[in-house]
């Protein structure tokens, strides 16, 4: 894979948006055309350049990796709509890395900011730390989130994360959120996305689920009044057809969205 | 023959709060131009009428800080050193726009988009994340003389209107009669569901004492318990099942039932979903009888400003233009988190109080940069602006259109000349406006 | 005497709005808005006279303010300050990515300070000003 290296140079004082920061904008460029990118920061535009020294190759698209090194926590939208190719962000990484993706693969060794892997359609987001709020969540006023794809953090995700999300059988997609643990309203209108917790949730998880399965190997403090107590099982179908072994309780629910329903949390015994 | 000493105005609209009411009389000392009595206001709607007339506390001439004290500039000299701040921030906010008419309100989204800053009003901290709900579940939703002339059934949830919209009992929902509620207050049950036995609560028919940030589960209880489910718990949020199950009974068996909500809901924990899920229970209760839900908006005007900066930029509330065109983002462009992290390098604050309003740290850093106030009289914030701008009162000293709670635009009325050099706030922004064209070279 | 394992809840009263449109850098606006008001069964606990100011601590500050015994009570367990500068020392400034910062709810200890000094609104607001 052809590679091209991003180190930052300073910080920047106002948050610095770099959607342009991707393998498909990247792709058949030399670093000194890379350095020419604008980037925003304030009501400002700048040169890529004056905030990332920049190396390196560049391929196609599908062979293209950006490596970025550096506290980009005041950074957003690295990585922004790609459709192919990788990103490696070797530090703490700002607001909306990855979102509406489409293919490729994301890893954020650090903490990732809010809205990461915010309406994914594909690829992979994977985050070797915590994650803010709303991840793999729709944006405000959609009622489709993340559609596909794959998010993994190994810590924390923050409140509302996988927001909306959207799965379609006929289509063959099947959103997933793999987690450490979360905070709040995990799955929150929940239409279908598949969450695994390692460990232990928050509170409202499932909130105004329609259908859709949780699985959640920790604890969680009370469910929502809406779920009821199925039984035990040992054995869970997700909706991609992989197979989770292991004693869980099923609850069903959201009860105040449907009288009878699909949806689903799983909660280790 | 006697001379009649004052002049006296009827129909006055009240700016204070939401409620908007329009029945006010005001006898004003046309020599001295002061208010002189106020009738049929509130306590709190009658004090902002006096507070106009001159006093320490009033602002007259523009005023410029230096060395730690204020000196008096004429008009032209603060418009140029104002615009001048604002021109040159890379990230400037303007805030407030809530205690001000829509024309005001227009002329700020102009200059916030001049400047290329982060616009935003004060439901950013109150009723914002009722804006949240109603952009993913929609608002069923009517006016307050519907509700006066037709609910039987009146929900007051996380509010306390006796003391912060002091007459919206005696004129939409409670002790008033209405076409269909000729008995008044005896055509009515009232419900209020709060942490605190509130004075509202003292004179309602139920009072429910939910615990504290648990509204949100009492609600999905009471839809799963609609929807014919019966739940596992004995109690929920500190509410037994029977009394659960005995307040969903009522509300399906009315005839027009709804449900007012303030800060008590959006400003607890779970925040918009908190509206969520009552807006969800107010259409689901549809299903059986007829049901609305109203929010109890603050500031006489904020439903106008989201209205006006909806009908300019597509959205309501925390705005920004750093891009060159709107983009909306509660929580990324909201006033409070972004002076939480100390995003902002200036601000204009229009029409409102942050000083007093938001969280200290958030103060705290917005005292770090230039502000330019825009503002009638001392507050927490103008006491600490670089420059201040002396407004007329909207309402009072000069005409205007304000949105009530329930969307009902009202006109409002001028009684008195403004004092002094004060200048209406859109005539202010209008000055500032073209010194920032000047200045950017447009 | 302390209490702890309050909860804090803010918001509005008639006296608060009242004051904030006479001048919010008044006395009146103090005795309105820089109080604290405790469940009469909770206020026995302080064991000190109605006035006396109380040092509130949460997670996010601190603040000195007047003590007063509810007239919307009982509320057990639960303490309320107005809205206003001296509530905004100890509230949640998060918003968890909403906007609107957590003002109510906000878990709470209260301890008498006979001796403690109640700032006015501009003296507590000019203290967030320090260099």
């Amino acid at each position: 894979m052809a590679e091209i290296k991003l180190k930052l140079k300073e910080q920047p004082r106002f948050p610095l948006e770099a959607e342009v920061i991707t393998p498909d904008n990247f792709a058949t460029k030399t670093a000194a055309q890379i350095k020419k990118l604008e980037l925003f920061h304030g009501n400002e535009i700048v040169k890529l350049g004056d905030f990332f020294e920049v190396s390196g190759k560049s391929n196609d698209v599908k062979d293209t990796k950006i490596v970025i090194e550096g506290d980009l926590s005041n950074v957003k939208r690295i990585g922004e709509k790609m459709t192919g190719g990788e990103i490696i962000i070797d530090g703490d990484i700002g607001m909306h890395v990855g979102n509406q993706m489409k293919g490729g693969k994301i890893t954020v060794n650090g903490n990732a900011g809010d809205w990461a892997g915010a309406m994914l359609k594909g690829g992979e987001l994977e985050i070797n730390g915590d994650a803010g709020n709303y991840i793999g969540a729709a944006y405000r006023g959609f009622w489709i989130g993340m559609e596909n794809g794959v998010i993994k953090v190994k810590g924390k995700v923050g409140r509302e994360s996988m927001l909306w999300a959207r799965s379609s059988k006929g289509a063959n997609k099947f959103p997933l959120l793999k987690c450490g643990s979360a905070e709040s309203f995990l799955g929150m209108h929940n239409h279908g996305g598949t969450i695994i917790v390692e460990g232990d949730v928050n509170l409202y998880t499932g909130a105004d689920q329609a259908w859709g399965q949780i699985i959640i190997k920790g604890k969680a403090p009370r469910l929502l009044p809406s779920y009821k107590k199925m039984g035990e099982i040992s054995e869970i179908e997700l909706a991609n057809g992989e197979k989770i072994t292991g004693k869980f309780i099923e609850y069903s629910g959201d009860h105040s969205v449907k009288k009878e329903t699909n949806g689903r949390i799983y909660i280790a015994n | 023959m006697v001379e009649k000493k004052y002049k006296t105005f009827y129909d006055v609209i009240c700016p204070f709060c939401g409620t908007l009411c329009d029945d006010l009389e005001i006898d004003v000392d046309e020599k001295a131009q002061e208010v002189v009595e106020v009738r049929n206001g509130c306590q709190i709607g009658t004090r902002k009428f006096f507070s106009s007339n001159p006093s320490g506390h009033r602002y007259m001439t523009p005023l410029i800080r230096e060395n730690g004290s204020y000196k008096e500039i004429s008009w032209d000299e603060a418009i140029d050193k104002a615009a001048d701040i604002l021109a040159k921030a890379k990230r400037p906010l303007l805030y407030g726009f809530a205690s001000t008419e829509c024309e005001a309100q227009s002329k700020g989204v102009e200059l916030a988009e001049i400047l290329g800053g982060i616009l935003d009003n004060t439901a950013s901290v109150c009723h914002g994340p009722t804006l949240l709900a109603e952009q993913d579940v929609g608002v069923p939703t009517s006016t307050l003389g519907e509700y006066k002339n037709r609910a039987d059934l009146v929900i007051f949830w996380g509010c306390n209107p006796v003391h912060a919209h002091p007459r919206h009992l005696g004129r939409y929902s409670d002790f008033v009669r209405g076409y269909f509620r000729q008995d008044g207050r005896n055509d009515r049950y009232i419900i209020v569901v709060d942490p605190r036995n509130t004075n509202t609560a003292q004179i309602a028919d139920l009072y429910i004492k939910v615990n504290p940030n648990e509204d949100y589960e009492l609600m999905n209880a009471i839809r799963a318990t609609l929807r014919g489910v019966e739940i596992d718990q004995k109690e929920v949020a500190g509410v037994k099942k029977e009394d659960l199950i005995k307040v969903t009974n009522i509300m399906k068996e009315s005839n027009y039932g709804v449900i007012f909500f303030g800060m008590g809901l959006t400003q607890s924990i779970s925040h918009h979903r908190n509206i969520d899920t009552a807006v969800c229970l107010t259409r689901e209760l549809n299903d059986h009888t007829k049901f609305s839900i109203t929010p109890m908006r603050g500031h006489y005007n904020i439903t106008g400003s989201n209205t006006v900066f909806t009908w300019n930029t597509g959205y309501a509330y925390s705005i920004d233009f750093s891009r060159g065109y709107p983009r909306y983002n509660p929580g990324e462009f909201s006033a409070v988190d972004v002076l939480l992290r100390d995003e902002i390098d200036a601000s204009l604050i229009v029409a409102s109080d942050p000083a007093s309003n938001f969280p200290a740290a958030a103060v705290r850093n917005m005292f770090k940069h230039p502000i330019i106030s825009i503002e009638p009289h001392h507050t927490p914030t103008s006491v600490n602006a670089d420059i201040i701008l002396p407004a007329a009162f909207a309402g009072i000293e000069t005409e205007g259109t304000a949105y009530r709670m329930d969307h009902v635009p009202l006109r409002l009325r001028k009684v008195k000349n403004p004092p002094g050099e004060t200048l209406p706030d859109r005539e202010i922004l209008e000055k500032l406006i073209e010194k920032v064209k000047e200045k950017k070279g447009e | 005497m302390s209490l702890n394992d309050l909860i804090l809840i803010t918001g509005r009263t008639i006296n608060q709005g009242v004051a904030l449109e006479g001048g919010k850098n008044t006395r009146e606006n103090v005795r309105a808005a820089g109080i604290c008001t405790f469940d009469k069964d909770d206020f026995i606990k302080l064991n000190c006279l109605a006035g006396t100011p109380v040092k509130v601590t949460t997670d996010y500050g601190e603040v000195i303010v007047y003590s007063t015994i509810s007239e919307e009570g009982p509320h057990p367990g639960i303490i309320f300050i107005p809205m206003g500068p001296w509530a905004n020392q100890i509230v949640n400034p998060d918003s968890q990515s909403t906007g609107t910062p957590t003002f109510k709810g906000i878990k709470a200890k209260v301890e008498v300070v006979k001796n403690g000094k109640v700032l006015d609104a501009v003296q507590l607001i000019s203290k967030l000003k320090e260099a």
